[in-house]
């Protein structure tokens, strides 16, 4: 799912006026689509909006919300909300790390899985949480972290 | 549904309706706590009981989504009316019942109310002292109804301003009422409403700021998912008092339902008449679209906020020509938060001086603030402004945990303050917070208890801010970055004599020196707990942590006096190094006990501490 | 997050029409009398009356970009960065000097240093300003101080081939994917700009080296001595090829040589 296709590419440019402020839009259109963003597809954005790649690629890097390389297909996405921290979130950071050998921002090898840290889900009665493909888990604890996967 | 004049939105309102014989209905709460709980298995479960009792052709009897009840804590909430009932922890196996017995007989459901004897939300401590103002609408309406949203006043604001008030008219009684931007400092609004309606320039801009970055924040998000249409009213009623013609709602990466549910208010009042072009036939156009987030905190600061708009890296500028005069694609820009946008339609409709009234001297209005951590009942909860802090800990907020001692609590997000327990009574306001050294941001409230480590707490939203910092200027890049180094090690045990000193310096020098609002404020939470909690940081040097937080800084001990032998801390204990006989006071064997502070946690009775390191 | 808790020195409480630009604003810096058209920048105020401002992430060729902080100066008891800062009042009252100054700028100078401590000019305020980079970040010292001049320059010669990327203390300038900008003409402003040396080029008779991009130089017809790279002279759309000295000499003999001149 996460091969680069051209006319895929070529629908999500076209998807919007060419114009400097759809370029935000247009990338988180492109990481929805290939869960990253290429190098062929930053490129071809430059061009469709008349940007300089250098721009291009700055933006690609400030925001949290897009990635240079594929995103894992499954997503655990622990948060480190304030009232996740007080209630216990690094530890349940930690067994997740263990349990799946990777660090926050990492994904596996093989691609299945991608460990990330989210600022806060807005659910912190329910602290600490997490979430697996975005379906959220309350109330964790290290064990219960780790059995989530 | 369209309407060709204000006369015409009159008009519908006072038309009998549809939703006038509703005579019973389950309100599901579609808040963010309950959507994590489950609430929308729950309304499926509700929804197919209802069709297996056979009230799928009865519409009298209904079951809706609405938005954010507020009781985060004991979600999934279902509210009933018209009894008025709230009931808690709702789930998908208590639907049959609900069905049965509260919806089709009006009958109570004892388990699931906090007090049999007042079942009701207004009498439920939670709510009681509350005043809801903003989110009065959550529990009333569906969300993306517009026809639920007319019927609850909605549109008003709007009807009487086109119909009858001047552009001049409207902005003045927003400066009148006196609102202060409800995102950060408190920024009196009508003065941005007024210089921005006489800046010069044809084209100007309207924007809602809902990029709610704070961690442990979410009353934009419940606003913008709950009630969008006070949104969309507020932001076209600002577009006609300072003569915009389009406007933006920049929403937080983090919130896709809220982009949607906007996004269908858009596109039904454009529909109906009530954006687009030639607004009420008054000749007014006003175009609004939802510009989706990257994910950067620093976007929530205003020029960086429109930076992203424009397409560029959030980076904010020097302000020293305002926004008003030059803002997005320099033009002169109207930039609030979403909260303050939705307190304007309730100003022009009702006049400012209704507005005035409520709140304290200087501070009009409510507040929508976010009570989480480490506290009984968290949620959402509205309150004048000027209230006490300790009403909304104590009362609202239920006070501390079982076993438990509050500590501090902390204020506007990751660049607010840490305020102790003398504090507690000073009033939640623009003015007092900032002066104890704290400051209302966008209404984040964090309750933290004797489990809290006020080191750590400073490392944590250092970490947090060194994260979200754009690198833009030397000061907050590198400034950051050496100030959670120094945090790093106190919290590791590798503190030296004259960190906290020094600390002190750093964090001045870099509230002095940084660029932006975030920087100029990122040393806000070290310097409040310095403040505060000087004696924490003396003891990291030392390389004691009172709180059991800071893992090997301390030795876990049972107060035998305390301890009731419930076993809670052997069985939390990863080294299995606690033992004692039931109801016998426990004894921890230091030997093998990697000082990770399970046991405290666990305790429910105070009675593991943590001690010094012999 | 929160937003505008700091409200800026130039928050008027009044709303007033702007003012002509012919018009003049005076006030004190350092307690001189100093009258200069409105919208002026504290910084050139300054200069106009021989008050030397440190500063770092200026250049005169550039759009001002206020990130160093090392040019704040005291207005009206709060700090501002006086390269950017406009003057648009008159009675305004600037303190160069101030003890708030001297602390901010010291801050300001060990964070700077902690990135480039070997450079010069850094080293000589520091001596001033009793600062001294921060062994604890000893490990980030790579000679870039993060100000941008180099991406403002490119950007001002409408190339854009570099930029800043990425947040905190990870910023780095750098082409698109840290790899050499396919867009470089190679034309050195990055260079000549840098004010710590950080970028580095070489340069020989018939090429020249920057930012792992080689290029071939062009050599003027006339004395053989490099005019510029090729690309940079394309994209100048530079007609002819001589070298300044040879193309100032060529007008000048056209000039005496030539039909139109009369004396």
């Amino acid at each position: 799912m996460s091969t680069f296709d051209e006319q895929d590419l070529e629908q999500i440019l076209r998807s919007r006026p060419a114009e400097p402020r759809q370029l935000l839009p247009l990338l988180q259109d492109i990481q929805a689509r290939f869960r990253h963003l290429p190098k062929e597809a930053l490129l071809a954005t430059a061009e469709r909006l008349s940007l300089p790649p250098a721009r291009v690629f700055a933006a690609a890097c400030f925001y949290r919300a897009f990635s240079l390389t594929p995103k894992g297909e499954r997503l655990v996405a622990v948060c480190q909300g304030t009232a996740c921290h007080l209630r216990g979130g690094q530890a349940v950071t930690e067994s997740l790390e263990k349990r799946l050998g990777l660090k926050i921002g990492q994904t596996s090898a093989d691609g299945r899985y991608g460990l990330e840290s989210v600022n806060c889900l807005g659910a912190c009665a329910l602290a600490p949480v997490a979430t697996v493909d975005g379906v959220v888990h309350g109330h964790l604890t290290p064990d219960a972290a780790a059995e989530l996967i | 549904m369209f309407f060709a004049n204000p006369q015409s939105l009159t008009d519908f309102v006072k038309s009998p309706k549809n939703d006038a014989k509703i005579a019973r209905r389950l309100w599901v709460c579609g808040g963010p706590g309950c959507l994590a709980a489950g609430s929308a298995a729950l309304l499926t479960a509700l929804e197919n009981a209802a069709k297996a009792a056979g009230l799928s052709e009865k519409p009298e009897l209904r079951t809706d989504m609405t938005g954010c009840l507020g009781l985060c804590e004991r979600g999934p909430l279902v509210g009933v009316e018209p009894e008025g009932h709230l009931y808690e922890k709702v789930v998908p196996a208590d639907a049959e019942e609900l069905i049965e017995r509260t919806l089709k007989k009006g009958e109570l459901i004892e388990r699931l109310v906090n007090d049999p004897k007042n079942p009701g939300r207004q009498e439920h401590p939670f709510y009681k002292p509350q005043t809801s103002l903003i989110m009065r609408r959550m529990g009333r309406i569906r969300p993306d109804s517009l026809e639920d949203y007319l019927s609850a006043d909605g549109y008003k604001a709007l009807a009487l301003a086109l119909g009858e008030l001047s552009p001049e008219e409207v902005s003045r009684r927003v400066e009148a009422s006196g609102l202060r931007g409800r995102g950060g400092g408190g920024f009196p609004a009508g003065l941005k409403w007024s210089s921005c309606r006489l800046a010069p320039g044809e084209i100007k801009y309207v924007i809602a700021n809902g990029d709610e970055g704070d961690p442990g924040a979410f009353m934009n998000r419940s606003l913008m998912e709950g009630d969008p249409f006070a949104v969309v009213e507020g932001l076209t009623l600002g577009a006609y008092a300072v003569g915009a013609r389009s406007g933006f709602i920049y929403v937080r990466h983090e919130y896709p339902l809220s982009v949607e549910r906007l996004e269908r208010a858009i596109a039904q009042a454009e529909k109906c008449g009530l954006l687009g072009r030639n607004i009420l036939g008054s000749g007014f156009d006003f175009h609004l679209e939802t510009v989706e987030g990257g994910g950067a905190f620093v976007c929530g600061e205003s020029t960086a906020l429109m930076a992203s708009i424009e397409g560029r890296e959030g980076q904010p500028r020097v302000k020293y020509v305002r926004s008003v005069e030059r803002g997005l694609w320099d033009c002169p820009t109207l930039l609030q938060n979403v909260e303050s946008w939705a307190n304007v339609p309730l100003i022009v409709e009702k006049g400012p001086d209704w507005f005035a009234s409520l709140g304290a001297k200087n501070n009009s209005g409510t507040k929508v603030f976010s009570l989480v951590g480490q506290v009984r009942r968290s949620g959402l909860a509205e309150m004048p402004l000027g209230s006490p802090i300790r009403v909304l800990v104590q009362d609202v907020g239920g006070g501390a945990r079982p076993g438990r001692t509050i500590k501090a609590v902390q204020t506007g997000g990751p660049s607010g303050g840490c305020l102790p327990l003398s504090e507690l009574d000073l009033p939640l306001d623009f003015d007092h917070l900032p002066a104890a050294g704290a400051i209302m941001g966008s209404g984040g409230l964090i309750v933290m208890d004797d489990l809290s480590c006020m080191v750590d707490v400073a490392r944590y939203f250092t970490n947090f801010l060194k994260g979200e910092s754009c690198g833009k200027c030397a000061p907050c890049r590198e400034g950051l970055g050496l100030i959670l180094r120094i945090l790093e090690g106190l919290c590791r045990g590798q503190g030296h004599p004259g960190d906290g000193q020094e600390l002190q310096s750093l964090g001045r020098s870099l509230s002095l020196t940084a660029l932006c609002g975030l920087g100029q404020s990122a040393a806000n939470p070290l310097l409040s707990t310095l403040r505060y909690f000087a004696e924490e940081y003396q003891e990291h040097e030392e390389g004691f942590c009172r709180s059991g937080r800071c893992q090997g800084l301390f030795h876990p001990a049972i107060d035998p006096d305390v301890c009731t032998g419930c076993g809670a801390c052997a069985k939390a204990c990863p080294s299995s190094v606690i033992s004692g006989g039931k109801k016998e006071p426990h004894v921890v064997d230091l030997d093998g006990c990697i000082s990770c502070g399970a046991c405290l946690a666990a305790c429910r009775f105070g009675a593991a501490k943590a001690v010094r390191k012999k | 997050m929160t937003k505008q808790q700091f409200i800026h020195v130039d928050a008027d409480a009044t709303v007033k029409p702007m003012p002509q630009t012919s018009d003049l604003v005076s006030g004190t810096i350092d307690g001189r009398e100093v009258a200069v058209p409105w919208g002026t920048t504290l910084l050139e105020a300054a200069a106009s009356i021989g008050t030397v401002i440190p500063t770092l992430c200026h250049h005169p060729a550039l759009p001002p970009d206020g990130n160093c902080r090392l040019c704040l100066v005291e207005v009206d008891s709060r700090l501002a960065a006086s390269c950017l800062f406009p003057l648009r009042r008159s009675g305004f009252s600037v303190s160069t000097e101030s003890p708030k100054v001297f602390e901010a700028r010291a801050f300001v100078l060990k964070l700077l240093l902690s990135r480039a401590p070997n450079d010069e000019y850094l080293k000589e305020l520091a001596v001033k300003y009793e600062a001294a980079p921060d062994p604890r970040l000893g490990d980030l010292a790579d000679g870039c101080v993060r100000c941008g001049r180099c991406v403002r320059a490119c950007q001002a010669t409408g190339t854009e081939a570099i930029s800043l990327v990425g947040r905190s203390q990870e910023r780095q300038v750098t082409g698109p994917f840290f790899e050499p900008p396919a867009q470089c003409v190679g034309c050195l402003a990055c260079a000549k700009v840098c004010p710590t040396g950080y970028i580095v080029f070489s340069e020989e008779r018939t090429s020249r080296s920057i930012w792992g991009r080689d290029f071939e130089m062009v050599l003027c017809p006339i004395c053989g001595e490099p005019v510029g790279s090729l690309q940079e002279l394309a994209r100048a759309g530079a007609a002819e090829e001589l070298c300044p000295a040879c193309r100032r000499r060529a007008m000048a003999s056209a000039l005496v040589s030539g039909p139109g001149l009369s004396l």
